[in-house]
């Protein structure tokens, strides 16, 4: 039989000696997955050190605010994440901290056309999309006294996960953009007046 | 030979399913006094709800979005993106003595514990990094 036909009815073409050569290859192989799979995927271990642009993230996620009670900080930082479509979770006043989420759009019209014209030239129907995502945040109050002055120092952190049109996650990320910390942090001190106000 | 080949193929793969059985669950792991070793610092602080308080900054210098955390046991917990997977952090705080503490860190990759000590360096590394920047905004 030629060797075409005798490799496409699936009988070996191999001499033993290859046999040999493709075990010990297989094997290595196996040997390599064995190890993968009991070692299981690791983190490099630096996923627990300071980024060298964590001073950067912390100056621009952080605003010092005075002349404030930390209860009515708390409250107005709540107000600002609601006002933002924030749902806030859960709070802890005697440590600071509010934890919220919102679910929102994340679909991106460059990517849907994108996706379409792809589907189009593939003749199938396109891949699917970013959809949706889930933003995570909390904030955090600390007491501070910088310059004789008592203070406290507020710092939101964000994270998201978008989920595409099939509801399967296709990113998870921080959020470190500047102008999305600026606007919050506008709001909390426009919501920080009415609060002084009592309005 | 193709029989034998596949029955034992089949044999080990029922194996590999098998797993542990639950009687392990209680069993402690042969290193376990290393891994709280590891996982563990003393913390000199004023009082423990400030302690707790620079624990999650320094989480959140981490990248980590604190989760929830549980004053009166001293929990915090967060969780991190990373590529893709979630990076999920423990972190209690006990009283030891007169402003003496006990941090112990517990990372959690996909749901694997993180035995590297470095990694538990580095978070110790960063909770005195926060601690640093608070002393010198008080000297300013």
């Amino acid at each position: 039989m030629p060797a075409a036909i005798r490799s496409r009815v699936g009988e070996s073409t191999r001499t033993p000696g290859s046999f040999a050569r493709g075990s010990r290859a297989g094997g290595m192989v196996l040997v390599v997955m064995a190890m993968v799979g009991c070692q299981g995927l690791w983190p490099a271990h630096d996923y627990l050190e300071l980024d060298e642009d964590a001073p950067t993230w912390r100056a621009t996620e952080t605003r010092r605010f005075s002349d404030v009670t930390e209860q009515r900080l708390l409250a107005a930082s709540g107000t600002a994440l609601q006002d933002l479509g924030f749902t806030v979770r859960r709070t802890h006043a005697e440590v600071g901290l509010v934890m919220a989420s919102k679910r929102g759009s994340a679909v991106n019209p460059v990517q849907v056309v994108g996706y379409i014209a792809i589907g189009l030239m593939a003749g199938q129907g396109p891949p699917a999309w970013d959809e949706e995502q889930e933003v995570r945040a909390s904030l955090l109050i600390m007491p501070e006294r910088t310059g004789g002055e008592d203070g406290f120092r507020v710092r939101l952190t964000l994270q998201r996960e978008v989920f595409n049109t099939d509801g399967n996650t296709t990113r998870m990320e921080p959020i470190h953009d500047p102008d999305i910390f600026q606007r919050f942090f506008d709001l909390l001190g426009t919501s920080l007046f009415y609060e002084q106000q009592q309005l | 030979m193709k029989t034998l080949i596949v029955l034992l193929t089949l044999g080990l793969s029922c194996l590999a399913h098998a797993g542990a059985g639950p009687e392990t669950v209680m069993t402690l792991p042969g290193d376990y006094a290393r891994q709280r070793e590891i996982q563990t610092r003393q913390w000199q602080a004023g009082d423990e709800l400030t302690l707790l308080r620079s624990v999650m900054s320094a989480m959140q210098d981490l990248e980590f979005v604190v989760d929830d955390t549980e004053p009166p046991l001293g929990l915090a917990y967060g969780t991190k993106y990373v590529s893709g997977r979630r990076l999920q952090l423990v972190v209690m705080v006990r009283p030891m003595g007169a402003e003496q503490y006990s941090v112990r860190a517990c990372a959690y990759f996909y749901g694997e514990l993180v035995e590297d000590p470095e990694a538990y360096q580095d978070f110790f590394d960063a909770l005195g990094y926060g601690a640093a920047i608070r002393t010198e905004a008080l000297s300013r």
